[in-house]
């Protein structure tokens, strides 16, 4: 079991089980819950790919419904079990994974084996699958309601041509309608692996007796057949375009989405994790010309916000914004590219900016589910966890240099959602 | 943990020894009465006094200062409760132990109190142009809750339900009286908080008793506090005899529903306690009879759920459905409290939603900052200490018997539907 100093008195233990798991286990014994995440590499990206060399496809929106079903698998619920133990369980599903995650104060281990069981064989009813297509439709007509959602949607089709990236996680309708009792078949055969998942535990455990038990779990004895990579195409390029308006009814004032794509060879970068958030933060600081240039201008009202996305394929900048003042928006974000462009960060800001940033880590590790969610975001980063704390306190103001050549207009794209007058 | 008061003059200090948390966290509780028409003079304030002061005259000095302690986070909250102004003024920072040099949480304290006391005035008010960009923002977060359908509905909702209440409930921003917020408005606000409101210093973390003395004395010439004002916690609700039915038509969408509930019984401990645990019964969690009903069997919603305002004796629920299915969910869910109110909860049900409370109750002691809360909400709204055995043992001991009693006391006041008008 690898150990690794997170920082002073504070490890984090990784361990790959026989059937391919990567676990890792954080201990914070000051505490009296426990939280774990099983992440299945398995979202609403994956209704196409390949697997052992042959091409397949899902109906849209498999990952999602099959997260559903898993709380019912076997003719048991997932859900009940561990009310009764007063646990809470919940689970969600994202572009590139879905994840299953717990909870507890006690009866860590049986909850774990419990949660574990669930992944070990699937046997889903008709009866089930009907009752779960009728509540994810009304989980999908919720998601058809919302401008801001469709904002957003509408950002990721202009600069992506590429369906899987724009795709619905949760799919369609008439998608969802295909899918059956084969169809989850197939999604568990291909990425229901104990090699395509990942275990994350943070909180008063012991490592080595969490790996004890995890070997002995039929999970781990299961003869596993030897999993296969799952290989996915993507193309970054965009439709053409970099500004998509559209009129719509009822508005009270418009909603603009802005997008910056970061470049692949910058997301590629393994420091990538380490340098696009402070950047953004940096280059927004009250003491530099683009906030004050926002500030003059009344636009960083309580709707402003920005922020990075990224998956392991894809990432880009976002900023959101609802102004009755689009003409001065347009006109201010060409600034604000300009002005990042020429950006000059003082060693004596970057010091205090530096200082802040520790503060911040320490505060995270300070609370159960933040720094669960901090290492959870670290693994998923690639991020060496072993030495980002030591690179995050050695960061140089010319690391970020890379960042401002992203602010250029070519990689620049506006949607405009305007009130219909 | 027990929480300590203090022996320092002319102030009301509580110290809540928490071990083990690598931060010390400070509130300034400011609790007195509500001025109906300044709900926005005193929300801009508790969001101004934290942007700037008279020795940080800007937002990047400020920052600068506060990045240089850590990262000190400060934050800044209002709301109101039992008729009472709540004002609180926090602050979070990285514990000395934790780190390689001393008198950072010294220098936080200090900051805070400069920021609360030492305000940037201009003229001997607060300037001007801070003031015109607040109602600026605020007019533009109006704008956006109109057009995002969930804050709307939930705006509109509360709009109908407090409207005979608006004495001490507004809906923030409070879009009606925005317009008279002046400099001088909001000054005259700021002044009766320092000078008329009863102040609590609270002080969680882990740190030595008499150093903390020490630093609250160096300063304590600087904070003004009047706790000789005694302001009574004491929600009122005030409803009709009629069902207030409000129906606002859409072009396209899904439907929303809430409906709000006169609480007509006395406030006090027992009863709160006992309509905390009529919540999760209701529409608290997974297994409760909405959830389970309207869910799980009749698939009528993907979410729906009850709320009870412990601060505000408020009680509504909340769905989204089809246009379809409004009548029918309005029906099942008003069937389903009047089955409650005949007494046909399951025993299990009843047992479940017990520990749930209760394993919601002792896992705070995983967060600093919910222990800090749960002990100022108690002192303002019992006078005491949070006590997690006492809590325990009070929710333990409800019957099913005198939860049926209560219950029978909670009436509709107002339903609220938004929905799509198109035929």
């Amino acid at each position: 079991m690898k150990q690794t100093e997170i920082i002073k008195d504070e490890f984090v233990y990784e361990y790959r089980l026989a059937n391919g798991l990567d676990v890792f286990i954080h201990p914070k014994p000051r505490f009296i819950q426990t939280f774990v995440s099983l992440h299945v590499y398995f979202g609403g990206r994956d209704f196409r790919y390949r697997f052992d060399n042959e091409k397949y496809k899902l109906p849209q929106g498999t990952a999602h419904f099959l997260e559903h079903m898993l709380f019912e698998n076997n003719g048991s619920s997932l859900s009940d079990y561990f009310l009764n133990n007063n646990a809470d369980i919940n689970a969600y599903t994202a572009r590139t994974m879905t994840s299953y995650y717990f909870r507890t104060k006690n009866n860590f281990e049986d909850l774990l084996n419990r949660l574990l069981n669930n992944f070990v064989d699937y046997d889903f009813s008709e009866k089930s699958i009907k009752k779960e297509f009728k509540i994810i439709s009304q989980e999908l007509s919720m998601n058809d309601d919302s401008d801001e959602t469709k904002a957003f949607k509408s950002l990721q089709r202009l600069m992506y041509k590429d369906e899987s990236f724009n795709v619905q996680v949760g799919g369609t309708k008439t998608s969802i309608k295909e899918i059956n009792k084969l169809v989850l078949k197939q999604a568990t055969d291909h990425f229901y692996h104990p090699a395509n998942m990942r275990l994350l535990i943070s909180g008063n455990v012991n490592p080595q007796d969490v790996i004890n038990q995890l070997e002995n779990h039929i999970f781990t004895k299961k003869a596993w057949p030897k999993f296969k990579e799952i290989q996915r195409e993507v193309t970054l390029e965009d439709k053409g375009r970099h500004l998509f308006r559209k009129k719509i009814k009822g508005l009270n004032t418009n909603i603009i989405e802005i997008g910056i794509k970061i470049p692949a060879n910058v997301f590629n970068s393994p420091d990538h994790f380490l340098l696009t958030d402070p950047f953004i933060e940096l280059a927004f600081n009250p003491s530099f010309s683009v906030y004050k240039l926002l500030k003059v201008r009344n636009f960083y009202n309580n709707n402003f916000s920005i922020s990075p996305v990224y998956d392991d394929d894809y990432s880009f900048i976002n900023i959101s914004m609802q102004t009755k003042k689009v003409k001065l928006f347009e006109k201010t974000i060409i600034e604000l590219m300009e002005a990042i462009n020429k950006l000059k960060i003082t060693e004596k800001i970057f010091g205090a900016y530096n200082r802040s940033q520790i503060g911040s880590y320490i505060k995270n590790l300070d609370d159960l589910k933040a720094s669960h969610n901090l290492i959870e975001s670290l693994i998923a980063s690639n991020v060496d966890i072993s030495t980002y704390f030591e690179k995050k306190k050695k960061v140089k103001l010319s690391d970020f240099e890379v960042y401002k050549d992203i602010f250029k207009k070519e990689n620049l794209y506006i949607v405009e959602y305007l009130q219909e007058s | 943990m027990n929480i300590v008061k203090r022996d320092i003059p002319n102030l009301e200090v509580y110290y809540v020894p928490i071990k083990g948390f690598k931060t010390i966290e400070t509130f300034f509780v400011y609790t007195g009465e509500i001025y109906p028409k300044e709900f926005n003079e005193r929300n801009f304030l508790s969001e101004i006094l934290l942007e700037t002061s008279k020795n940080y005259p800007t937002t990047e000095k400020l920052r600068f200062v506060c990045d240089n302690l850590y990262g000190l986070t400060k934050v800044g909250y209002y709301h109101f409760e039992g008729g009472l102004n709540v004002t609180m003024f926090i602050s979070s920072a990285v514990n000395d132990k934790y780190l390689d040099e001393f008198n950072v949480f010294s220098d936080s304290f200090d900051l805070l109190v400069e920021m609360i006391y030492n305000p940037r005035l201009y003229n001997g008010v607060i300037p001007k142009k801070v003031v015109r960009e607040k109602k600026i923002n605020a007019k533009e977060t109006l704008l956006s809750i109109k057009q995002n359908k969930n804050a709307y509905t939930y705006y509109q909702f509360m709009q109908a339900y407090m409207r005979n209440n608006q004495e001490y409930f507004a809906n923030l921003p409070d879009e009606e009286n925005l317009r008279t917020v002046t400099s001088e408005s909001i000054t005259d606000n700021y002044n009766k908080m320092i000078t008329d409101e009863n102040l609590k210093i609270f002080i969680g973390g882990d740190f030595d008793f008499s150093e903390m003395d020490k630093i609250i004395h160096a300063k304590s010439t600087m904070i003004k506090a009047n706790h000789q004002k005694k302001y009574q916690f004491n929600p009122t609700f005030k409803g009709n005899d009629q069902v207030n039915t409000v129906v606002e038509k859409t072009s396209s969408g899904q439907t929303r529903i809430y409906i709000g509930y006169n609480l007509d019984f006395p406030f006090n401990k027992k009863n709160s306690n006992i309509m905390s645990l009529f919540n999760e019964i209701f529409g608290g969690f997974e297994n409760s009879k909405l959830f389970s009903v309207i869910r799980e069997k009749l698939h009528l919603s993907y979410y729906v759920y009850s709320y009870y305002s412990k601060g505000n004796n408020l009680f509504f629920v909340n769905l989204e459905t089809n246009k379809e299915n409004v009548d029918k969910a309005i029906s099942v869910v008003n069937n389903l409290l009047e089955e409650a109110k005949a007494g046909q909860i399951d025993d299990d049900l009843f047992l479940q939603a017990k520990m749930n409370l209760i394993n919601r109750l002792e896992t705070s002691v995983d967060s600093q900052s919910k222990m800090m809360i749960h002990n100022i909400i108690d002192y303002i709204r019992f006078n005491e200490s949070f006590d997690i055995k006492n809590r325990i043992e009070d929710i333990l001991n409800i019957t099913k018997e005198e939860l049926v009693e209560l219950i029978k006391n909670i009436k509709i006041d107002t339903t609220y539907i938004y929905t799509n008008g198109d035929n």
